[in-house]
């Protein structure tokens, strides 16, 4: 009979327990209609101590410390980004609801910029002789941007019938504004964005809430582009490409047809990658791109299973050959097209 | 009570038998950084290495000398001092290249995220010695 007691007791103080905290403090209004629960906002974590395996679990509560304290510290620009997620969440989720005004005419919610849009880039060229970038190779990848960004890559016939119905045509059209020069003789300029700053012997960016800058130059250390997210520094906003894989460059081999560039573009226009750089479990905040735990290389065979699902390998956003990426998704579309929105990151492309 | 007694000291003699065992496992390694465009790999196992740097791979079998410098390199890192230094932050925007070290040493295993191009010194000074046996 005690046993039986004792037993129930456990039971009933499990059950206890396991309950959520009705008490739990709730956050406003505004968050809660919009569920933020699985944003993060990516760190340095470098304050992380690593450990053998057998401490895995009690890394990832250390990390969400580590976190916590690095969001107070640098509050800005996480404040910035989460800002960015939730205007990008707020105006998705509004998408084809009925307007919600009261009285007579119904004022419709916010929704992704619904027109066409057009963004003038200025390519900035710190010029290593070894590493030439012609006219052609610059009109190349304005072209290819313009494939890319309206649907018309010849590969996408190639999108397997699962993902068919999701390709979008995303409809920006990217305009050559300027070509900047400066000879340079540095093979390697890393990514600390110097190559962004005249002061450091690169190119000063021009009038980035109103052009696209995209600098070319030796990046060195098997990088082959990179990006900025919206809402970082307007002086370093942009995308670097490698000299030798800006548009149809031969000596870019596999990398060389100008994907780079739609790669970073898209991360310019606040895409993840594909697969929101973590485990399954790790979101690139877009409804129809499959879960997925890690890049994909080359040329994948359809289909790649990954997180129980066929991974989304043709995406720009994956990381295979320049040839096997052919398609931004329908929500993709969505995500870019929210920071054009009013109160958008990229408002002013627009106005 | 004798039956206990035995039991506990049979347990004892397993578990120290076993534990010798974890430590007369060879050393094991596995260092991939990878990105679009970019890959350096490094296996060791038992006694021999193989280093794939882009797809130019170079191997070699060691010598004991150079199995016992390994050791004793290994020996001399501290690995609760080591720390992860991959940022997501930059390998969200391709800034960086993460590199995944996984250790099987002295029966312990260790795994690490690092920035492939800010390797902590001495892990730096390892791969470094490691590329040496390849040449």
């Amino acid at each position: 009979m005690k046993k039986l007691i004792l037993f129930f007791a456990i039971i009933a103080l499990t059950i206890v327990a396991c309950q959520d905290n009705s008490d739990e403090i709730t956050p406003n209004q505004e968050v809660t209609a919009i569920d933020m629960s699985d944003f993060f906002v990516y760190t340095n974590d470098d304050t992380l101590s690593a450990k053998a395996t057998a401490d895995a679990k009690n890394d990832k509560c250390y990390s969400m410390k580590v976190l916590n304290r690095q969001l107070k510290e640098n509050p800005s620009l996480e404040k910035r980004m989460y800002d960015i997620e939730l205007h990008t969440r707020k105006l998705i989720a509004a998408k084809g609801k009925p307007g919600s005004g009261g009285g007579g005419t119904p004022t419709p919610d916010p929704t992704p910029y619904a027109g066409a849009v057009s963004i003038p880039v200025v390519v900035n060229i710190l010029e290593d002789p070894a590493h030439p970038v012609t006219q052609a190779h610059i009109d190349s990848q304005i072209a290819i941007l313009n494939a890319d960004f309206n649907n018309n890559n010849p590969n996408t016939a190639g999108v397997p019938s699962e993902f068919a119905s999701l390709v979008a045509d995303v409809n920006i059209t990217f305009t050559l504004a300027a070509v900047n020069r400066k000879a340079s003789s540095k093979s390697s300029w890393g990514t600390n964005d110097a190559m962004k700053l005249s002061s450091q012997g690169g190119i000063d960016a021009t009038d980035p809430a109103n052009n696209l800058n995209l600098w070319v130059c030796e990046i060195g250390g098997g990088i082959l582009g990179y990006a900025q997210f919206p809402g970082g520094t307007l002086a370093t906003d942009g995308v670097v490409i490698g000299s030798d894989f800006l548009g149809e460059n031969t000596a870019g081999g596999v990398y060389g047809h100008g994907r780079t560039a739609t790669h970073e573009v898209g991360h310019w226009l606040n895409l993840r990658h594909i697969w929101g750089d973590g485990r399954c479990r790790q979101d690139d905040f877009v409804d129809d791109t499959p879960s997925s735990d890690a890049p994909n290389y080359g040329d994948p065979i359809y289909p790649t299973v990954n997180c129980k699902s066929n991974d989304m390998t043709m995406n720009y956003m994956d990381y295979v050959y320049d040839n096997a990426m052919y398609m931004f998704s329908k929500g993709q579309n969505d995500r870019m097209r929210t920071i054009f929105a009013v109160g958008g990151s990229r408002e002013s492309f627009v106005q | 009570m004798k039956v206990f007694n035995i039991a506990f000291i049979l347990l004892v003699i397993l578990s120290t038998s076993c534990q010798s065992q974890e430590k007369d496992k060879p050393t094991h390694l596995n260092y991939k950084a990878q990105t679009r465009g970019f890959l350096y790999e490094i296996q060791l196992e038992n006694n021999s290495i193989q280093i794939n740097n882009n797809n130019m791979v170079k191997t070699a079998v060691l010598t004991k000398n150079q199995l016992i410098q390994i050791d004793s390199i290994l020996n001399a890192i501290n690995f609760k001092e080591i720390k992860n230094n991959s940022s997501t932050n930059d390998l969200a925007v391709d800034k960086a290249i993460k590199g995944v070290f996984k250790l099987e040493f002295n029966g312990n295993s260790y795994i690490f995220d690092f920035n492939h191009h800010m390797l902590p010194n001495e892990i730096d000074e390892f791969i470094k010695t490691l590329k040496e046996y390849t040449n």
